[in-house]
């Protein structure tokens, strides 16, 4: 009994705790009490209980794709605990927990593509009468039952779940980031209802970015040193090699001469040790924004103030991904006798993030022109080719237009770097470091939106919109910035008592934090 | 007594991308050996070790543990292995007493007392969770955890690195005391830099080096024919000749195999002395 009760936690555990298995037996109680409802009682097309049913859709899909998740987590234990492969019956009892995962994740998937179906073909009668079913008028008043799904869209929408299955086998079938990462694109998946067929690449193509992140990852950044050698043979080759853009720093610290170069020293001394793969795959995410730009001038699509504040808040996120503070290795430079002050170190800060930051940025751009040029010649996109969008091959299509959100995310960067160095106190708490990236979103958030209303509402020439990239340039290029540095000035005070030794600490355990999560993104054991 | 080797290995050769971890590796450990896998980092231990229990599979060349194949292991053989990787691998969501009875019960020899008691040896709390332990704590459980069902092939990959002098005291003691439940010989094959514990339990030694077994054999066997010289001149390559170092403008050191030198090789008068294994270690890797 009790060797059960220990094999029952220890597949709990597995999949994710108590909380994640009552979850899912929850979910997949709940979407066959909902489906039954909705067998039993067809609705009218604008029924509010119809997002019962799209609810139920989503966590039976979730509680399917769980189920997979799981199983890819079944098999990386397998292959990567040792002291589980090597003991003796334990494939047989892999075996039987794999047999219950597909048990349980094809129950889910019934209510989870009838629901789907139901969901998607309702809505597609009601958003596109030319594509009714053969004799079907719609009316608000008229109700459409599961029996009015053809069974082509049942079929469809089991085919479309079954890819989704293969890619998740496929994309996690060896990163073991399935109890926490992994549960992102699952949600995705799950929440993306199938209205219109023309998106029926998005889960693939964002299967396909996973697969090819993965390999990325696996095979060039982090690669053979990550996946091979053993601990200790992985740190003394780490130790034994200098990234170039680290070594180049050091070199440039070398040569520096004088009282002047103090700062520029120090921050070259403290430059990031390995942020090459980081740089890289941060320049190729803001890259690909740069790309999707729409074409014309203003920052939106036409008119909505929602639509402008998405297209703001994602440019923010973007901002957030290239301005991203890191610990610093402070009690090794504090050490140094290199000619320091206390008041120097949050300057000291400042610059080795904010370089950090813009050597993204100017990769970023780099990449972004280049691809962007190619895909308006080759017409991709297309929606963003669109007649609402595109506006012809013009200066503000090709260079004005990205090169104010160039600009834009500079300045953004630089006002979350500003902020980031602004209190000693702030960077000797883990916790506060843990939250420091997205607080500094959320300030500067509100901020930038707050400024953009007060141009476009006081500046006459920017209220139509048209010139919405000049607006982003004043708020993110200007205003934002000097907002951080004013911010920055206010708690500069601080430095003069900080204590080094406690932002050295509070920087090492939210160091360790950091690399405990990575390792449960790539799957590598710590 | 079954006469198969506790372990064979022919031909094992890995490589890593450009890095060659293993190269045409070859080799035998008799049952009842104590065998220490020394060299430096990177030598080729852990994958040699790993590929050994086919937890690696090699690009070349095959091997067997006590008669089965590594890559196909049976439940009867991974019964009889007790196995402790370098960085512990545990389940962190689980006590420690869930810990052992979770994988206490997949083995049929499993001594509930003997793992009991070895908790009590290495200080281990049962009802802690695992992943609150050190790094240590972790080591010492996966080392009871691959003891307590008595097996009669334990290999372990530098069990040590992480414990402390106390704790390295109680693992030699608990490895001097193992005993196989079905009396069969013990058989140990142990990676590890601590050369002083080595030389106390090994009873052979594997030297690696680059991937490639530098030298291999007895412990009294090499202490008695591997041994330093130091001449005046530098001898030519040769047979016997395992490793020549420049010490001064008219002083080599020289580590020669002196069964296998050459007749007149080294000079007359030439002095040789033993080595222990530390300084083995040394001689050849420096």
């Amino acid at each position: 009994m009790k060797s059960i009760l220990d094999s029952w936690r220890f597949i709990v555990g597995l999949l994710g705790g108590r909380l994640m298995i009552a979850i899912w037996l929850v979910s997949l109680i709940v979407s066959y009490g909902v489906l039954g409802w909705g067998l039993a009682y067809p609705m009218q097309f604008l029924d509010t209980h119809r997002s019962f049913l799209e609810m139920a859709a989503i966590l039976a899909s979730a509680a399917s794709f769980g189920g997979v998740l799981a199983l890819t987590y079944l098999w990386n234990v397998g292959k990567r605990y040792s002291q589980w492969k090597l003991a003796p019956s334990t494939d047989r009892i892999a075996a039987q927990v794999s047999r219950i995962l597909i048990l349980v994740s094809s129950l889910a998937a019934i209510p989870a593509v009838m629901l789907r179906a139901y969901s998607a073909t309702s809505d597609r009668v009601w958003r596109l009468p030319d594509e009714l079913p053969s004799g079907y008028t719609p009316s608000s008043s008229k109700t459409f039952s599961f029996a009015d799904v053809p069974s082509h869209a049942y079929a469809a929408e089991a085919l479309m779940f079954a890819g989704v299955v293969a890619l998740l086998l496929v994309a996690f079938r060896r990163t073991g980031a399935t109890k926490t990462i992994a549960m992102g694109p699952v949600l995705f998946w799950a929440a993306s209802q199938t209205t219109y067929r023309a998106l029926w690449w998005l889960p693939f193509a964002a299967g396909l970015i996973i697969v090819v992140l993965e390999y990325v990852w696996r095979h060039w950044l982090s690669g053979r040193v990550e996946n091979y050698f053993s601990q200790m043979d992985r740190s003394i080759r780490k130790k034994q090699r200098t990234p170039c853009l680290t070594s180049w720093r050091q070199q440039k610290a070398a040569r520096s001469r004088g009282a002047d170069d103090v700062d520029a020293r120090l921050a070259a001394l403290l430059a990031l040790p390995s942020g090459t793969g980081v740089t890289a795959l941060s320049a190729i995410f803001a890259a690909l924004y740069l790309v999707t730009l729409p074409n014309n001038t203003a920052e939106h699509a036409p008119g909505t103030w929602a639509l402008s504040f998405v297209a703001w808040a994602f440019a923010y996120l973007v901002g957030s991904v290239l301005a991203r503070p890191v610990a610093l290795p402070v009690m090794r430079l504090a050490l140094l006798p290199v000619g320091h002050r206390r008041t120097q170190f949050g300057e000291v800060f400042l610059k080795v993030w904010w370089r950090d930051s813009y050597t993204k940025v100017l990769w970023a751009a780099l990449l972004g022109f280049a691809l962007r040029a190619v895909c308006s010649a080759l017409g991709w996109p297309a929606f963003l080719q669109s007649p609402v969008f595109a506006y012809g091959p013009t200066l503000a299509q090709w260079i004005l237009v990205p090169l104010a959100h160039v600009v834009g995310l500079l300045g953004f960067a630089g006002s979350v770097c500003l902020i980031s160095s602004a209190s000693p106190r702030v960077l000797a708490s883990a916790n506060a470091l843990t939250v420091l990236p997205i607080a500094t979103v959320i300030l500067l958030t509100p901020i930038g939106l707050g400024c953009k209303w007060l141009l476009e509402t006081n500046v006459v020439a920017l209220a139509n919109g048209n010139l919405g990239f000049v607006t982003f340039v004043l708020v993110n290029g200007a205003m934002l910035p000097a907002f951080a540095w004013s911010f920055t000035r206010i708690f500069r005070y601080q430095w003069r008592t900080a204590s080094l030794p406690a932002i050295s600490s509070g920087m090492q355990i939210w160091s360790d934090r950091l690399r405990k999560m990575s390792a449960d993104v790539t799957g590598a054991r710590s | 007594m079954n006469d198969t080797p506790a372990i064979s290995v022919e031909h094992l050769s890995l490589r890593y991308g450009g890095v060659t971890a293993l190269d045409d590796v070859t080799l035998n450990v008799e049952r009842g050996s104590v065998l220490a896998v020394v060299g430096r980092n990177g030598a080729g231990k852990s994958s040699l070790l790993q590929c050994m229990l086919g937890l690696t599979v090699p690009q070349s060349g095959h091997s067997q543990l006590l008669g089965c194949p590594s890559l196909d292991l049976t439940d009867d053989v991974k019964a009889r292995l007790g196995y402790v990787s370098q960085s512990p691998e545990l389940f962190e969501w689980l006590r420690v007493g869930e810990q052992i009875s979770l994988i206490g019960g997949l083995y049929p020899n499993w001594s509930e007392e003997l793992a009991r008691a070895l908790c009590v040896r290495f200080s281990i709390a049962e009802d802690m969770k695992v992943r609150t332990l050190s790094l240590g704590e972790k080591q010492r459980l996966a080392i009871v955890i691959a003891l307590a069902h008595q097996p009669d092939l334990l290999v372990f990959d530098e069990p040590v690195a992480s414990l402390d002098p106390v704790g390295r005291r109680d693992f030699l003691r608990a490895l001097f005391e193992h005993e196989a439940r079905d009396g069969e010989p013990v058989t140990v094959v142990i990676s590890s830099h601590l050369l002083e514990d080595l030389e106390r339990i090994a009873t052979h030694v594997l030297f690696l080096e680059k991937g490639r077994v530098q030298l291999i054999g007895g412990r009294d066997e090499l202490a008695e024919r591997v041994q330093l010289a130091v001449t005046a001149h530098a001898i030519a390559p040769q047979a016997g000749l395992l490793k020549s170092r420049q010490l001064a403008a008219d002083e080599w050191q020289h580590v020669v195999d002196t069964r296998a030198l050459a007749d007149g090789a080294l000079p007359p008068d030439t002095a040789l002395r033993a080595l222990s294994l530390g300084d083995l270690f040394e001689a050849l890797n420096t």
